[in-house]
């Protein structure tokens, strides 16, 4: 018989059969017990929430937006709304509008009128109740005026933080950009809860209450549009807006990713967007692409649109223009 | 007065305030009166050839939605000026230019420009008032053809040279629209040139442009050494 290495059994010490508890391994052991013991305690952190009452059993229970019985998102509403009252002071009026028929929303912006004043990344704040309690909630606004200088989209040397006396600078020119709502979306694709997703009007919403605030949808975006509330939002109860969308404008919750909807909750209604209302330059433009009268359906048909990031593939319901 | 009538029913009260009104009116007549009768009462009617203001640019009709009072909509041109609407003029050009007829009328001699000295005419081409305004009517515009064109109906004053614009206005994609944009849901407002734009000096102003936004967070304040070339 030969011999035969692979067969062969080495010998082993009594240490190494039967491993007794030496500090090294007792110390590996007692520190991963507590890491499944810290793990254990955050998994049902959500209970202690129940029993203090920061959240309810519907929304520990609920299903996600899209499962919900109508009964059963009324029920989550009216405890929203009753939670932000006891919050906030003032008592919203929630409400959940469904998309519109015959509707797919686009929008337009005319870079030769947008003078820079940021008065729409300001109405967006006031519109959406985001945080305005101190000046670092600024950076919550879903708009984003860049200062670009003429002669080139440069999207790399562009400046966002542009605060010269007065606007428009003579070689500058601005571009705001916000949530381009795109057709192939990267940010619902990557979600890995399906907690956000495009409506059939075309809007990309986020079900705050089924985001688990992984970010991976900031990190998709590659406009940059989404925002993370990495603090509860501090409003006065004169700052809130109470006209409010489940889908859209309600005080967030910590800890969850918000973006753009086109003020849902104004135009599911019929109205226009709050950047458009302020805007001093009428430089935004508004409407339903499935409408061939429509305003927007005009500057696509008589104006030179682009769209932003084109080669990115994202086929964005957002155009910009330049004009005359 | 039959409303508040039914507003109040006590008899005592009512006669109070039918007292106050008719003294009210009493006041007003003799002041009319003593202002001398060449000049009609305001609430009278305009002489027969001259017409009626439509309303003035300060009496515009609420721009959007009223429901919206947390959104600044007010157009550019009403927050910076106007300043003698606002202090009660009544837009009634007349009252002043029907004694004193444009320089033009003096022929060759021309008399010095004592008044509107504020109006800087910065407008293109432009070097007379009388190339938009009305030679005898001033409280309208002038056409092509020396027709008037009213107040309310400015936009086609403008239209007269700026033709393009005034089709993309039309359509909707020059200027801003308030209120809604499905029109079977409600009312849309859409602002006139001169809402915005001053006539006299119709290039945008610049302004003060809002704080920046502060995203992320921790990069507030870029150091001014990461300069954007």
């Amino acid at each position: 018989m030969t011999h035969d290495p692979q067969n062969e059994v080495s010998p082993q010490t009594i240490e190494q059969v039967y491993r007794p508890v030496t500090r090294r391994t007792f110390l590996k052991g007692a520190a991963a017990s507590m890491i499944g013991v810290a793990g254990l305690m955050a998994a049902l952190k959500p209970l202690l929430e129940l029993e203090s009452g920061s959240i309810t059993l519907e929304e520990l229970l609920q299903k996600r937006y899209r499962e919900l019985k109508p009964e059963e998102l009324k029920r989550i509403m009216e405890s929203l709304a009753a939670k932000a009252e006891q919050e906030y002071g003032v008592r919203p009026n929630l409400r959940d509008l469904k998309p519109l028929d015959g509707v797919e929303f686009g929008y337009a912006l005319n870079l030769t009128r947008c003078i820079g004043c940021r008065k729409c990344a300001h109405a967006c704040l006031q519109e959406n109740n985001q945080s305005r309690d101190d000046d670092d909630d600024l950076e919550m606004s879903y708009i984003r005026v860049l200062e670009l200088e003429k002669g080139a989209i440069n999207l790399e040397t562009s400046n966002m933080y542009f605060d010269p006396p007065t606007v428009p600078q003579p070689d500058k020119y601005y571009m705001p950009v916000q949530c381009q709502q795109c057709r192939h979306s990267p940010c619902t694709q990557v979600c890995p809860v399906r907690a956000t997703w495009p409506e059939k009007d075309g809007v990309i919403v986020v079900d705050y209450n089924w985001c688990i605030g992984c970010r991976y949808c900031m990190a998709a975006c590659p406009y940059d549009a989404r925002r993370f509330n990495y603090k509860k939002p501090t409003l006065k109860p004169a700052q809130i807006n109470p006209n409010q969308n489940y889908l859209s404008n309600r005080i967030r919750r910590q800890g969850v990713v918000e973006k753009c909807t086109f003020c849902l909750q104004r135009t599911r209604a019929g109205k226009y967007p709050a950047c458009l209302e302020v805007c001093p330059t009428g430089a935004r433009v508004f409407g339903n692409l499935l409408d061939p009268n429509s305003e927007i359906n005009y500057i696509l048909n008589h104006k030179r649109v682009y769209v932003l990031k084109e080669e990115v593939g994202t086929a964005p319901r957002f155009y910009y223009f330049f004009d005359k | 007065m039959t409303e508040s009538r039914k507003r109040h029913p006590h008899a005592s009260r009512r006669t109070r305030r039918v007292e106050l009104i008719a003294g009210g009116l009493v006041i007003l007549g003799l002041w009319c009166w003593g202002q001398g009768n060449n000049q009609p009462a305001a609430s009278a009617a305009p002489p027969k050839n001259l017409p009626q203001v439509a309303r003035s640019v300060a009496q515009q009709p609420p721009i959007g939605d009223p429901a919206d009072t947390h959104l600044d909509t007010t157009p550019p041109r009403l927050t910076h000026g106007l300043d003698l609407v606002k202090s009660g003029w009544s837009y009634d050009c007349m009252e002043c230019h029907r004694l004193f007829p444009a320089r033009w009328h003096y022929g060759g001699d021309h008399r010095p420009l004592n008044e509107h000295r504020d109006i800087i005419l910065d407008h293109g081409n432009n070097r007379f008032c009388l190339n938009c305004h009305h030679p005898t009517n001033r409280n309208a515009f002038v056409d092509y053809d020396g027709a008037e064109i009213a107040q309310a109906d400015v936009v086609e004053l403008c239209a007269k040279c700026h033709g393009t614009i005034y089709r993309d206005w039309q359509a909707g994609a020059h200027g801003r629209h308030n209120g809604f944009w499905k029109a079977d849901l409600g009312d849309r407002t859409k602002l006139r040139c001169i809402q915005c734009h001053d006539p006299h000096s119709p290039k945008f102003k610049a302004m003060k442009p809002l704080p920046p936004l502060r995203y992320p967070p921790r990069a507030a304040h870029p150091p001014e050494t990461a300069a954007h070339p």
